[in-house]
């Protein structure tokens, strides 16, 4: 298609543990393939430990993947020559970062940090610079005089602004944000939320928004990639995330959401938490130990996305 | 059973200022009662749930109120008689169950040293009781989590070795501050339906902290709303969400998202400013005035007190009263 912007094929991460002579690999990400188009919010879900956050280390390309390829604009960037430098592709890709309070360097004026993706770029004049920070802090609901303050005089909602306007102010192709909400308070979520659906409409971004959270990804994406255990699960559209879910994990983290209104507790779908640890299982389903509907076929079946109907793939052959 | 009357916390930052993180807060607990605590990052709910267990360390100090268990006032406590209540009588379930447990010991040995404190047993009749505790939070393979290191679990399974170690001395009442925060959802689904459960079948009273509404719904029967140190309102659980009076409930439950797709035109309603705005300033009027969309004249000087309106339904704004 024209307008996919990135191409992530078959890739895989393995991890060695750090035990001296262990040969076994923690599989942190086992063939995972989707595209993005421009302009699309994608959303990864899945619970800690399923591989979310390496696949946006690996997306952009602070560890490189132990096989697969991942294209951006057609160009393979895991073995990129010359012509396409790392450098030009962190222009393009940029990420904001969960927690506010890490991620800002403390020793640096706001509009230090702000000039920091303008200067390495090297396609502003210095004077450009401060007229394009003055422009856009009000964009993101900060004020004029803010640009001389250090970052903890601001609150928690405050700096996750600023980190928001630091990845989008020098014209990324991509934002990569990797739970940039659950570090908040819910009455700032909703307006730090609100934020980044304006701003993306308004410059037309295209974000990969990995969290946990579905009733949050359900409300900001297009389309949602559900993984589990370093492996897709199901692929669907964010406006039928809740009516046409098929996958049993899908059906079990919708079930998990607490609802509000009225103390009517539902049981949740049971999973257990004694996970088998799949470290040495690379055959059959990974979420088959937890999962109401397996069976003995499980243990044997290869994991390949069917598709359902249109945009929509489930891994799972049974339901 | 636990009644907080007029509870007012204070940090000593620079003399002669103080700050009041609580600030005159009254709940009350009934015999098996489920009452949650609901409120933001800093608002004193930690604060009002720790004062419970006298365990506020300075500068911070309990300067009035008083707390009564049963017919006793625990402020009035000597060290002593508190420490026969904390851990027994009235427990507590923390947030980051890796903190809250010793690194360094087997979680045999943690159990086996929470009841050794309280009880007079033989060393076999403590196995036992652990063995069945543990029995009870659904841990599967006993034997083998009693020998290892917390950081040898998994989060879900750390929380339920916390919660088998609040109620291994059969307590009458357990704080749970935040005890799901840290987990993923599918897991804090099975550590609420666990709480559930024992709290039917102990007979159990929970004070169950959250800034989750969503949690708090599924769990509690009555719920106070804290903010900036003080009650704002307090109601029984289905009517708090079907009918808010005070402005922050309800901003907080209109922001919720409720399975809604951006492109269903729907916009997320967001609170302006941030809690620290109200936290500033001039400490006159109530406590929600720089935020409020219907502030008036009358919030900035006035602080409203908490207006009754039905038998528990208790609302501290102006408007909801009718009175602006």
């Amino acid at each position: 298609m024209d307008d996919e912007l990135l191409k992530v094929e078959d890739i895989h991460k393995f991890y060695k543990k750090p035990t001296i002579g262990n040969k076994n690999y923690i599989k942190a990400l086992n063939g995972v393939s989707f595209t993005v188009k421009k302009g699309e919010v994608v959303s990864v879900v899945g619970e800690s430990g399923c591989g979310k956050s390496t696949l946006a280390k690996l997306i952009l390309k602070i560890e490189e993947p132990s096989a697969g390829n991942i294209y951006f604009k057609g160009k393979d960037i895991v073995n990129s020559d010359e012509t396409f430098s790392n450098k030009k592709y962190w222009q393009a890709v940029k990420m904001i970062f969960q927690d506010p309070y890490s991620s800002l360097n403390p020793r640096w004026k706001i509009k230090t940090i702000l000039a920091e993706p303008l200067v390495l770029s090297k396609k502003y004049k210095s004077s450009e610079i401060i007229d394009l920070i003055n422009n856009s802090l009000e964009e993101v609901g900060l004020k004029k005089s803010d640009i001389n303050k250090f970052p903890h005089e601001f609150s928690g909602g405050q700096r996750q602004r600023i980190a928001i306007l630091r990845a989008i102010i020098s014209k990324p192709e991509i934002v990569v944000c990797d739970e940039p909400t659950s570090a908040l308070d819910v009455s700032i979520r909703a307006q730090i939320i609100n934020l980044l659906i304006n701003l993306q409409k308004k410059h037309r971004l295209t974000y990969i928004f990995i969290s946990h959270d579905l009733s949050i990804v359900n409300y900001i994406s297009d389309r949602v990639i559900v993984i589990y255990m370093g492996q897709i699960m199901e692929i669907l559209r964010a406006y039928n995330l809740f009516s046409m879910a098929k996958h049993p994990y899908t059906k079990a983290l919708i079930d998990a959401i607490p609802d509000i209104g009225g103390k009517e507790f539902k049981k949740p779908i049971s999973l257990s938490d004694n996970l088998i640890l799949t470290d040495n299982v690379l055959r059959g389903c990974p979420f088959r130990g937890r999962c109401n509907y397996s069976r003995i076929e499980c243990e044997g079946i290869n994991m390949k996305l069917i598709k359902v109907e249109e945009e929509h793939y489930s891994a799972c052959p049974f339901v | 059973m636990l009644n907080i009357n007029n509870l007012t916390v204070e940090f000593e930052e620079e003399k002669p200022r103080s700050k009041k993180v609580v600030n005159g807060v009254s709940i009350r607990i009934k015999e098996s009662e489920v009452v949650a605590l609901l409120g933001e990052s800093g608002c004193g709910k930690s604060m009002t749930a720790l004062s419970v267990l006298k365990l506020i360390n300075k500068p911070g100090r309990i300067t009035s109120g008083s707390i009564i268990y049963k017919g006793e006032d625990l402020l009035k406590l000597s060290k002593v008689n508190m420490k026969n209540i904390r851990g027994k009588k009235i427990t507590m379930i923390f947030q980051e169950p890796m903190t809250a447990l010793n690194p360094s010991l087997s979680i045999g040995y943690q159990l086996n040293e929470a009841i050794k404190i309280h009880n007079k047993l033989k060393k076999s009749e403590r196995r036992k009781k652990i063995i069945e505790i543990l029995n009870s939070v659904k841990i599967a393979n006993v034997n083998n989590v009693l020998r290892s290191f917390p950081y040898e679990l998994s989060g879900g399974l750390r929380q339920r070795v916390m919660i088998a170690m609040a109620l291994i001395n059969d307590p009458s009442l357990l704080i749970a501050d935040e005890p799901t925060t840290s987990l993923d959802v599918t897991i804090q689904a099975e550590i609420l339906k666990l709480l559930i459960e024992k709290k039917e079948e102990k007979n159990l009273s929970m004070l169950f902290i959250s800034h989750d509404l969503g949690v708090v719904s599924n769990i509690s029967d009555r719920i106070y709303v804290m903010y900036a140190g003080k009650i704002v309102e307090s109601a029984p659980n289905n009517e708090l969400f079907n009918n808010p009076l005070h402005p922050y409930t309800q901003a907080l439950i209109k922001s919720y998202p409720k399975k809604v797709n951006k492109s269903d035109g729907v916009i997320l309603y967001s609170l302006k400013g941030s809690v620290f705005d109200d936290l500033q300033g001039v400490m006159e009027g109530c406590v929600f005035k720089e935020r409020c969309d219907y502030c008036k004249e009358m919030c900035l000087k006035a602080e409203p007190e908490l207006f009754k309106f039905h038998d528990e339904h208790f609302s501290a704004c102006f408007k909801s009263a009718g009175i602006i």
